[in-house]
């Protein structure tokens, strides 16, 4: 991974408004492969003492950020070391307005450690971040302001257990966002309506199912009224029957245009709902596209491999247990052992 | 695995042995005849009206109780609870010095804590008492409740801080990770979120806490009280004295019961709910 000619250090740039292309097609796919994307931004031109000529490295905007309000998350060259043990080896990705991005890969391939540098709940070791064009990875940033602009939701939702659905919905709006307790209310009212648990909401989280637990703990990122969600692995920890739930909350919050980057396990929804489908293995981006091609037409075989595990209802599960081996089977077939008789 | 394999039966040894339940009964039988041999023991020996009459003499029960048990009951709980919330204050800073991002504050808890744990309580509300002997003109407020409010609430924060670390450790972290990326600033974090949840953790440690307190406070008996300052102990001992019998101090002393006893079974009960919980 070459490194990125960091060009603009300004951390508040201007904001170049682009035109805005309409978002509430319901059949609108924009799915777009960063590399094109990152050109066809309305941008700003290159700035001439940017280093970033006209040889510039392909997949690397003319400028750092690109100004452009519709490349929500801008990510560039993001590493990341646990100790001795890199994460994330070098990760570029932009996630435009709208767009729902769900991360596919084995397990320890550092999905989730990608999401969590988003919103820096991981402090990345190299590499530059943007959120609507501010970087939360800047020295003087202001974090917090920046993650009030993104939802999150856990594998184990993390609700507040001595609060109840409702003041989950509304302890972050009173003391973060300011709000009257009234105003808070109605919103958390509301976004508990949208995810079907209007009548929970005087319940507990140890009084909820899992499934509705994760819902509140969409309502609780909703309420804020963020730009984008994240999602990490939301369904992993439910009960099969509880899963369809989730999904269709978020289905719908697609559907609405939330720009959404998902984490998941679930190849269907994946399928279905992204625009784009990101495969990710030892920490890299190996492939990426349209779900049809990524999952349905895979060309890296370190894809295709693990497609199979996951879509292979013989296999476990992977992302559960069975840790992923990187070196392509021998053979095309099943790489199953002969029965020893 | 080893040990079942010899169990298998045609494994068994030849020489006959007593199967693992009768071997259990005659241990139970054992055990029931040796109590039965202590307690006629017991009878026998024991002379009733002696101990009667030491430790349990009706006009000196009667006595004792008069008026000033019960100034003595309400001075141990005003000396315990003064203590509590002092240490429970001085707890919860201590403990959020120790886990503070500044390395001098977790060394001064340190020091602080590993102090008054390993100094005996007794040693230093002498120390609290003699303070205005010593600073001529120094005077703790709320005599004489001030003195010992600040020692034992001094020693007990050293031990309650420990508690409450603990407690805090026990939020699991998705905790902090919910709040912090909903925008709460780290502070805002600890005050809404984590330490709610550490408090209900450790109320049952921090009863177990009080229950200790409750019986500490009697340490005030070194301290010079005029007759309204006297707290259980003190005032049994007193009583004793004068009577040159045991019953006023029993007296008192089965006070500290109604005291204790019921915190156990509040203990016990919290305790279960907490399990039930998690
Ligand atoms: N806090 C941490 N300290 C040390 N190592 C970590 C930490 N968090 C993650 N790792 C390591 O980083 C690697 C990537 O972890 P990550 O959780 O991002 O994987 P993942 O793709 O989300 O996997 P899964 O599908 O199992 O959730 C793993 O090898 C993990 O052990
Ligand atoms: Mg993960």
């Amino acid at each position: 991974m070459t490194d990125n000619p960091v060009v603009a250090p300004d951390p508040h740039p201007t904001v170049v408004p682009g035109p805005t292309p309409g978002l509430d097609g319901a059949g609108s796919s924009p799915t777009v492969d960063s590399g094109s994307s990152f050109a066809a931004g309305p941008g700003p031109t290159a700035d001439p003492g940017s280093g970033a000529g006209p040889g510039a490295t392909p997949g690397v905007p003319a400028r750092i950020p690109t100004g452009d309000r519709n490349d929500e998350i801008q990510i560039y060259g993001l590493r990341k070391s646990f100790g001795q043990v890199e994460v994330l080896k070098g990760i570029d990705l932009t996630v435009h307005r709208g767009e729902v991005v769900c991360v596919i890969g084995p397990s320890g391939s550092g999905k989730s450690t990608l999401l969590r540098c988003v919103n820096v709940l991981e402090q990345p070791t190299a590499g530059r971040i943007f959120i609507l064009n501010q970087e939360i990875t800047h020295r003087d940033a202001d974090v917090d302001a920046i993650r009030t602009l993104m939802g999150m939701v856990f594998q184990q939702f993390n609700l507040f257990p001595h609060l109840t659905a409702l003041q989950n919905c509304t302890v972050a709006q009173t003391n973060v966002l300011k709000k009257p307790a009234a105003e808070a209310k109605e919103i958390a009212l509301s976004n508990l309506a949208k995810v079907g648990l209007a009548d929970r909401a005087d319940a507990y989280p140890a009084q909820l199912s899992g499934g509705q637990q994760q819902r509140v703990a969409i309502a609780r990122a909703l309420a804020m009224d963020p730009e984008l969600m994240l999602f990490d692995e939301p369904t992993s920890a439910l009960d099969p029957e509880l899963v369809g739930d989730v999904l269709g909350v978020m289905r719908q919050l697609a559907q609405e245009g939330m720009t959404m980057m998902v984490v998941t396990h679930e190849m269907a929804f994946a399928r279905e709902v992204a625009d784009r489908v990101i495969f990710m293995d030892d920490g890299q981006i190996v492939e990426q596209g349209a779900p049809d091609e990524v999952i349905g037409h895979p060309t890296h075989d370190r894809t295709r491999a693990f497609l199979r595990r996951v879509l292979d209802p013989t296999h476990i599960v992977a992302g559960q247990a069975d840790p992923f081996d990187a070196a392509p089977p021998p053979s095309p077939h099943h790489p199953r052992f002969p029965s020893a008789d | 695995m080893a040990e079942l394999l010899t169990q298998v039966p045609g494994d068994a040894p030849a020489r006959k042995r007593m199967s693992p339940r009768k071997r259990a009964l005659c241990f139970r039988l054992v055990q029931y005849a040796v109590l039965l041999a202590v307690v006629v023991l017991a009878v026998i020996n024991i002379n009733g009206r002696q101990i009667q009459r030491v430790f349990f003499r009706l006009d000196l029960i009667d006595e004792t109780v008069g008026v000033h048990l019960l100034t003595a009951l309400k001075n141990t709980l005003a000396y315990t609870a003064g203590s509590f919330v002092l240490g429970l204050l001085l707890g919860t800073v201590l403990a959020l010095m120790r886990l503070s991002q500044v390395r001098p504050y977790r060394w001064l808890a340190t020091v602080y804590v590993e102090f008054f744990r390993g100094v005996p309580a007794l040693v230093v509300l002498l120390a609290f008492s003699m303070l205005p002997m010593a600073f001529k003109g120094m005077k703790i407020p709320f005599e004489p409740y001030g003195a010992v409010w600040t020692a034992l609430g001094m020693v007990v924060g050293a031990y309650m801080s420990e508690t409450i670390r603990a407690g805090i450790q026990a939020v699991p972290k998705g905790q902090v990770e919910a709040a912090r990326s909903l925008g709460m600033r780290s502070g805002m974090a600890m005050r809404k979120i984590v330490l709610p949840q550490a408090f209900r953790i450790v109320i049952p440690p921090l009863t177990n806490e009080l229950i200790i307190l409750t019986k500490d406070s009697s340490l005030v008996y070194v301290l010079g009280l005029t007759v309204s300052g006297f707290d259980l102990t003190k005032y049994g001992r007193d009583l004793s004295f004068k009577s040159a019998n045991l019953t006023p101090l029993v007296t008192a002393g089965l006070c500290y019961l109604v005291i204790t006893l019921p915190l156990t079974y509040l203990v016990r009960r919290l305790e279960a709910r907490a399990k039930k919980e998690r």
